[in-house]
């Protein structure tokens, strides 16, 4: 474990660099997506946020409840 | 000939490098949540593409050196996750309930929203896997009928509102939690995110690459079922 726990950590520590390239590849949609810009806008934002609060708190409701018991 | 494409490999390897570089200054420099080096960094390529005149396929190719490690980096993931085994058996359940409800929303809501909006069936199934990493995405939307271009684009995207926003909406939302927050990471915003989650702490990011994962095979298994909702 020690022998790869580096270069790992340097590995994902790289993420952000790596996914800039392909998140770039979207300049190759714009039409599509400035065609649909409302729904996509609609769908993107508010779901994402919701879908992080309820994965977040169901979650953290869980492990709540089995800690009290 | 070899001289000039290890030329042209350097040139968009040093760009995206110098463009990271910068977003991670301002990163550091102002603290606004948009000073986002993924965010920062795409928008400054995609500014310099523009203005060259370079069509994307050439810097794509040209940057292939970096989305090379992509995997490698992936299969890194499994090393905070083999630490985080005991914590991980230890609260399974909460973790697996966590990302199947985030899942069900996600779908949930895109086939209310595609109803609402009319939008046709092929628009809607390619953004029901909006939420999952884009090799299982792109996937799911292929097998529909689904654009795959629309889907990469709306999994991006989703992508980086989570990584910009997840440390904000953590607090908003009262997610304090580390295995709470990695799980809504993962679940929402897929491997953009997750790079998110690493920085945040080794729960945090061991959690979130456990969700991509999870949530990527329910998103697989549901999507064909709510497909079948959307009117053809």
């Amino acid at each position: 474990m020690d022998q790869v726990k580096n270069a790992g950590a340097f590995l994902t520590g790289l993420f952000p660099l790596l996914f800039i390239p392909g998140a770039a590849g979207i300049m190759e949609f714009f039409p599509i997506l400035l065609s649909l810009w409302l729904p996509i806008l609609i769908i993107l934002i508010p779901v994402t946020i919701l879908v992080f609060g309820v994965a977040g708190n169901v979650t953290q409701w869980f492990i709540g409840r089995k800690n009290c018991v | 000939m070899s001289d000039f494409l290890s030329l042209t490999s350097v040139w968009a390897a040093v760009l995206t490098l110098g463009v990271f570089l910068l977003g991670n200054w301002l990163n550091t420099k102002a603290k606004a949540v948009w000073c986002n080096p993924i965010l920062i960094g795409s928008i400054l390529v995609i500014f310099v593409l523009r203005l060259g005149g370079v069509p994307y396929s050439e810097y794509k190719e040209a940057a292939s050196v970096l989305t090379w490690l992509v995997l490698p980096a992936t299969v890194s993931l499994a090393i905070p996750l083999y630490e985080q085994w005991v914590l991980l058996s230890k609260h399974m359940f909460s973790i697996l309930a966590g990302i199947l409800c985030g899942v069900l929303v996600s779908i949930g809501c895109v086939l209310g929203l595609s109803r609402i909006f009319h939008l046709n069936h092929s628009f809607a199934v390619s953004m029901l896997p909006k939420s999952v990493t884009s090799a299982i995405g792109m996937d799911i939307s292929a097998q529909l009928g689904g654009i795959s271009s629309l889907t990469v684009s709306v999994i991006i995207l989703s992508g980086i509102i989570g990584n910009l926003l997840s440390p904000v909406l953590c607090k908003v939302l009262h997610i304090t939690n580390p295995i709470a927050k990695g799980v809504a990471i993962g679940t929402s915003s897929h491997a953009i995110g997750t790079s998110k989650a690493l920085e945040m702490g080794q729960i945090e990011g061991a959690m979130s690459s456990l969700a991509i994962a999870v949530a990527g095979i329910i998103t697989a298994i549901l999507c064909p079922l709510a497909a079948s909702f959307l009117p053809l």
